[in-house]
């Protein structure tokens, strides 16, 4: 299968208050056209920043790693001139943003702003780009798209909104489309309407997707491959079926034990399971093991770094507990 | 019959509920500024004013330097002088209409040109923050600590006075309070989900500030202009008192207005010319009102999710 975007080394810093602080590091990653990978993990673990690197999104304080590379169709694009990165952005990667309540501008029609892309990336006359949004509303399952196009992103509902903002994204038929928790805001009915909508036309598109999200279900709903983080590195990915039917890592295992289960019999079982303590924040890290705080399986060696131990089907886990001796 | 009676009126209901079909923001804008009625009796009432101002001396054979010296301070409706005389006989109704052309130009351009510099400078420094932020807030500073009524006095000693070193001074120290208006909402807008979306669509910052900041700052900026409006037809009167501004015998409603002081408690002959403060002072009034409720309509009329209750 043909790579589209590879992301080696990934390593973010920014510079605050606190000091020199590296939220995210050492995540690398792939994707292949048409391919779904997701990214799953607690509030403040590094997915939205994996993101926004990738759009070159993040504020003036960050920093990339040295030896980071962020190749799209084998091209360096953490490195492009600003004219090239605005030729990319939204045409080749582009990106749905988690409020879709906040996201259009409150100023232009829904119309004006789904066209902008068109005008901006092919060049296409008002008329022309108008047309096109007509078209690509329908696509995105909005009744009555030449109504809808003169009208405001106030006058939409929140699952209309993120369908308009799913129609920007699309336009120009991207060939990466990051999604950044799509379907959070959304009320549970209308996220599968706009899960299913999203694997329709990725299907259609054939575009790869980055889905990013902390809802395990949208993961196994839509993805191919899932990327666990926690504290700004990958500590388990595998394609869907190995994560969820053999997870390796502790915190992939705490993380499908919470989710709540409704056929519930006995009474000590009642209880949600949680994993006890936070995210540590990108300050202050712990040695070894990011995860060791919080892991009830820790043991003497996890003081010191895991590595990424590769299995087969491409199984990586970053966790001790599976060092393999023959190496 | 009865099934006839519904069928009406549903059509009825129906016929009320159709809605207005608005294609574009022009449109939308045009519609909800002739439905805020305050707004359009503001615009009414100011295109009033500059045409009695404007086209008002036609009419008139009377220049506003021409004296009648057999009537000082001759009240309203003697010998055709509807609005009265003042202390050299000039007509307070010619003077109010050259004085208004000249306070409504001052006003209208120097509120204009404080708000483009200021929107400029705002817009600027809150969407590229840090450095350049950083200095145009400290020029800003500088700018609002200097003491306005000193310069100005050097200025006319160096230039003289006139009509358009009023408006320089009025806007080299009128811009800062709109570029720190706008610079603030600027900041808070920069951060929103709509503008990072458009980055991600590529499109360039210069357009990022034109098309996605600049609407949103707009109904705020409008309402301050409209102040400053207000603002600079008071400030004109001041720098007249100072003699930096429009000097006599060339009339404004600002030096008619500080000229009438002398007489406010009467005359030395008993009279007391209540005229002479009345006539300027209500057309600063009817104007900057008018401008306010004009602002006012705009402001609700640009912003789309603004829904009259009416």
């Amino acid at each position: 299968m043909e790579r589209i975007l590879e992301v080696d080394n990934l390593k973010i810093s920014f510079k605050t208050q606190l000091g020199r602080i590296t939220p995210l590091d050492g995540v690398s990653f792939s994707l292949s056209k048409g391919e779904t990978l997701g990214i799953v993990g607690e509030s403040g673990c590094g997915k939205t920043i994996t993101a926004f690197s990738i759009m070159r999104l993040l504020p003036k304080n960050s920093f990339l790693g040295e030896d980071t590379r962020i190749a799209f169709r084998g091209k360096d694009i953490s490195t492009l001139g600003k004219e090239e990165l605005q030729r990319i952005r939204g045409k080749s990667i582009s990106m749905v943003f988690q409020e879709p309540m906040t996201s259009l501008n409150p100023l232009y029609t829904i119309g004006w702003q789904i066209s902008e892309v068109y005008r901006l990336h092919e060049g296409l006359s008002e008329e022309e780009a108008m047309t096109r949004s007509v078209e690509m509303l329908r696509l995105v399952g909005i009744p009555e798209p030449k109504k809808r196009v003169t009208e405001f992103p106030h006058q939409l509902s929140g699952g209309m909104r993120q369908r308009v903002m799913i129609a920007m994204a699309l336009a120009c038929s991207p060939e990466v489309l990051i999604a950044d928790e799509p379907t959070t805001a959304l009320d549970v009915t209308i996220q599968a309407q706009v899960l299913e909508l999203m694997n329709e036309l990725k299907d259609k598109f054939s575009t790869a997707t980055i889905i990013i999200t902390h809802d395990l279900g949208v993961i196994a709903e839509m993805c191919d491959r899932v990327l666990v983080m926690y504290a700004g590195q990958i500590v388990e990915s595998g394609g869907i079926f190995d994560i969820f039917d053999s997870p390796m890592h502790p915190y992939t295992k705490g993380l499908i034990n919470s989710i709540p289960k409704i056929e519930i019999s006995k009474k000590e079982q009642r209880k949600l399971n949680v994993i006890s303590g936070y995210v540590p924040h990108p300050s202050s890290f712990p040695e070894g093991c990011r995860f060791r705080p919080r892991c009830s399986v820790a043991f003497d060696r996890c003081l010191e770094k895991p590595p990424l131990i590769d299995f087969e089907n491409g199984h990586s886990v970053r966790c001790w507990l599976f060092e393999r001796n023959d190496r | 019959m009865r099934k006839f009676f519904y069928k009406r009126k549903l059509d009825e209901i129906e016929e009320k509920a159709r809605p207005i079909h608005i294609n574009s923001y022009r449109q939308l804008v045009w519609a909800k500024f002739k439905s805020h009625k305050l707004a359009v009796l503001g615009a009414v009432m100011l295109v009033a004013v500059v045409i009695f101002t404007l086209i008002g001396p036609l009419f008139i054979d009377v220049g506003y330097e021409d004296m009648d010296f057999s009537n000082l301070f001759s009240p309203p409706f003697t010998e055709g002088h509807l609005f009265g005389t003042d202390e050299l006989g000039h007509d307070v109704l010619v003077r109010v209409m050259y004085g208004g052309r000249i306070s409504l130009f001052v006003g209208f351009a120097s509120a204009v040109i404080t708000t483009l510099i200021g929107t400029a400078v705002g817009l600027f420094s809150g969407f590229y923050g840090g450095l350049v932020d950083r200095f145009l807030m400290r020029f800003v500073d500088v700018m609002l600590s200097i003491p306005m009524f000193p310069i100005l006095i050097t200025l006319t000693l160096v230039f003289g006075s006139g009509i358009s070193n009023i408006i320089l001074v009025l806007t080299v120290f009128g811009w800062m309070g709109v570029s720190r208006l706008v610079r603030g909402l600027v900041l808070s807008i920069r951060e929103t989900e709509y503008v990072m979306s458009a980055k991600a669509m590529g499109v360039r910052n210069v357009r990022i500030i034109l098309r996605h900041v600049l609407p949103n700052v707009v109904p705020i900026v409008i309402v301050s202009a409209t102040l400053n409006m207000s603002y600079a037809i008071l400030a004109e009167s001041s720098l007249s008192y100072l003699g930096l501004g429009i000097q006599p015998p060339m009339p404004s409603w600002g030096n008619m207005l500080q000229r009438a002081m002398n007489y406010i408690l009467g005359t030395t002959t008993g009279v007391n010319p209540w005229w002479l403060t009345v006539f300027p002072g209500f057309f600063i009034f009817i104007t900057v009102l008018n401008v306010n409720f004009l602002g006012d309509g705009l402001r609700d009329a640009l912003d789309p999710k603004f829904v009259s209750e009416s």
